[in-house]
């Protein structure tokens, strides 16, 4: 009687929960399958600017965050708003949807719980403030003794809930622990910079990196770490540290994309690292997906598709995607969902590699400000044609103009995405 | 800091007239969506296209419709310059003659062109004292977003509120008078005394449960609190700033 009843109680737990990557361990992987052929664009929805927030799924209803500092609830069929909550700054972040509660971050510097079905606020909790990672001459840009805010430091860290707790991490370097229903604070824990990757929950340890080079377990009860791990660090260029992908975590294993140009593969119990994937000085900002046994990622300036056998770090097989990919691939029934700095969604066959099919944003097609060479690749001698003072700045943004950051969700046969371009997609 | 929601035990009878009240105001907003849902004019419907600027191209959606009165209606969403669901104003419909504002939003935005065949538009935005040409198409009904206004409050709302607040480095007395109107929504007034004395109108008064929030954006501030014990508990964001207030009956004189 007691695993039935374990069970029930289980499912009740998880039923309409939603979260980034699909699962509190971000495993990245949706049991419904999505299309393998393309009929075409389902419906798009417009917001006031660009959507770098992920959707995610419950009860018929989607949610997502604005860089228009709204938190939109529309519905999965029909493409109709049913409520925004509008807060001070842009949610660059994906909501977490667990007991009637919407939990999502803004760079307002608060987090805020409002209910499911009507957008009411239930709760707002004030962290330390939002920022970007920022250093003196990063990535090269110049003034060199100047401190510059880094312009690809582009989300914010999504919410997972579990045990009665919502955790996130922070521009102000914690990682917080607070009570799911009252908003109560439980314990937050300090890192040595910007926490922008979000939090995988596993077996009551939460597991995080940070800009600050390190990669933290931390006990989800008592907010005390367990272990870290060191990754790589840049002092001069700021360029080729930190944590901003997420992790997944799989089978005591922890997967994780780092700036210093690895996946890494790291024991969840011990922090040990098991292996190491490296990209050749490119960043690995996307959320890695694992599923049956192999690992799948994107890199940004080598713009490759990844996928990698799971228990040696090995390469199955590589794809070119001609521009950055930080959209975390969304894998279901064998597909690989991902989007792309120039505007494209793509669905690949995780076994062959091969390209089923792409879709291209109507804005992205216009090539804006030539952003995109003839071949789709971003147009980078052009953009970034100086590197002095706000001009960098300025080209990275232009670069994010038309481009696909958020993670692709799969839900009964479609698949939605947000867009650079302030729409909301749902392909079928 | 946090604001919680707690049972709304002694606010009782007042929050359930609201709450009816807001029904109310709901269900009349769910028949005009029907009425305009069935709307037949050419001019009503959702319209995107683009705005050309020198060099530079930006996306317009524009959704028109007529209320139940006739009377026409539309918001409008800039998906990259942050406006979604910014009320249109001056709407003119005239034959295949269309203009219309959208005021407060970039200033102040003035769109007038024709309806030509095939479900297009064309025409001109203006801004700033300059004008661009802009072309859109028509791609569905019209889903108009209504403007946000202010709710009623509850009857333990109403009247005149004080509290002190230490705004950075000094104090500040607020004094708060809320205000149901006729037409079933609530006014608001602030006195603010520290350095200097401000009044304030309060663009937007609304109440949530027992949540209630005052927007005044020409100060940049939104102050949040609760309900509590004949209190008001909530936080004063102005900017970047954040302060706590607790806001108590204002002692009689």
């Amino acid at each position: 009687m007691r695993p039935i009843l374990i069970c029930l109680t289980f499912a009740a737990l998880c039923s309409g929960q939603a979260m980034f990557r699909g699962d509190a361990a971000h495993s990245g992987v949706y049991a419904d399958p999505g299309p393998r052929q393309l009929r075409g664009v389902k419906w798009r929805f417009a917001t006031g600017d660009r959507v770098v927030s992920s959707p995610v799924f419950s009860d018929g209803v989607l949610y997502f965050g604005g860089d228009d500092g709204n938190v939109y609830a529309v519905d999965a069929a029909s493409g109709r708003q049913k409520w925004k909550f509008a807060t001070r700054g842009p949610v660059p972040c994906t909501p977490a949807v667990a007991a009637g509660l919407v939990y999502f971050g803004s760079y307002d510097g608060r987090f805020y719980a409002v209910e499911a079905e009507t957008g009411h606020l239930r709760w707002k909790f004030s962290t330390g403030g939002e920022r970007r990672f920022e250093a003196k001459g990063i990535h090269g840009f110049l003034p060199k003794n100047q401190t510059i805010p880094d312009p690809f430091d582009v989300f914010l860290s999504s919410p997972v809930v579990a045990v009665g707790a919502v955790y996130f991490g922070s521009g102000d370097g914690n990682v917080y622990a607070l009570d799911a229903s009252t908003g109560e604070l439980r314990w937050k824990f300090a890192t040595g910079d910007v926490v922008h990757a979000s939090p995988a929950f596993d077996v009551g340890t939460l597991y995080v990196g940070s800009w600050d080079s390190y990669f933290y377990a931390i006990d989800a009860s008592t907010g005390k770490q367990k272990w870290r791990f060191h990754g790589g660090e840049d002092p001069v260029a700021h360029n080729q540290v930190g944590f901003q992908s997420s992790p997944a975590v799989v089978d005591g294993v922890v997967y994780t994309g780092c700036r210093d140009s690895n996946l890494y593969a790291i024991d969840a119990a011990t922090g040990k690292e098991k292996w190491r994937f490296f990209n050749n000085g490119s960043w690995v900002n996307a959320s890695p997906a694992v599923v049956n046994g192999k690992v799948v990622f994107a890199t940004s300036d080598s713009s490759l598709f990844h996928v990698a056998d799971a228990a040696t770090g090995k390469p199955v097989l590589e794809q070119s995607t001609r521009a950055y990919v930080f959209s975390s691939p969304a894998v279901a029934g064998g597909v690989a969902y991902y989007g792309v700095f120039n505007g494209t969604l793509e669905a690949r066959d995780v076994g062959t590699g091969a390209l089923l099919w792409e879709y291209q944003s109507e804005t992205a097609k216009k090539n804006p400000n030539w952003t995109l060479t003839s071949e789709r690749k971003l147009n980078d001698a052009l953009l970034f044609h100086s590197l002095w003072r706000e001009a960098p700045i300025v080209a990275a943004d232009l670069e994010f103009s038309v481009g696909v950051l958020s993670s692709p969700l799969v839900v009964n046969q479609v698949v939605y995405f947000g867009s650079a371009d302030g729409y909301l997609y749902a392909l079928e | 800091m946090r604001t919680t929601s707690a049972g709304l035990g002694a606010i009782g009878r007042g929050i359930a007239s609201y709450v009816a009240m807001v029904l109310v105001q709901r269900a009349t907003f769910l028949f005009v969506a029907a009425v305009l849902a069935q709307a037949a004019e050419p001019a009503a419907a959702r319209w995107d296209g683009t705005i050309q600027l020198p060099g530079r191209e930006y996306g317009l959606v524009i959704d028109l419709a007529q209320n139940a009165q006739g009377q026409w209606i539309g918001s409008a969403i800039l998906p990259s310059l942050g406006v979604k669901g910014a009320p249109l104003s001056d709407i003119s419909v005239s034959d295949s003659a269309v203009s219309f504002a959208i005021k407060g939003v970039l200033g102040d935005v003035k769109v007038r062109g024709n309806l030509i065949a095939d479900g297009a538009f064309t025409g001109r935005l203006e801004q700033g004292g300059n004008a661009a040409p802009v072309s859109l198409r028509k791609v569905g009904p019209p889903q108009v977003e209504p403007p946000r206004q202010s709710t009623a409050v509850a009857k333990e709302m109403e009247g005149d509120w004080e509290g002190d607040m230490m705004f950075i480095d000094h104090n500040v007395h607020v004094r708060l008078s809320l205000a149901n109107q006729a037409e079933g929504r609530a006014t608001g007034k602030l006195f603010l005394k520290g350095r200097r004395e401000v009044n304030l109108e309060v663009a937007m008064v609304t109440q949530e449960s027992d949540l209630l929030t005052l927007e005044a954006p020409e100060a940049s501030l939104i102050y949040d609190g609760r309900l509590r014990g004949g209190e008001i508990s909530g936080t004063w964001q102005q900017g970047p700033f954040e302060f706590a207030l607790v806001l108590h009956r204002t002692a009689k004189p």
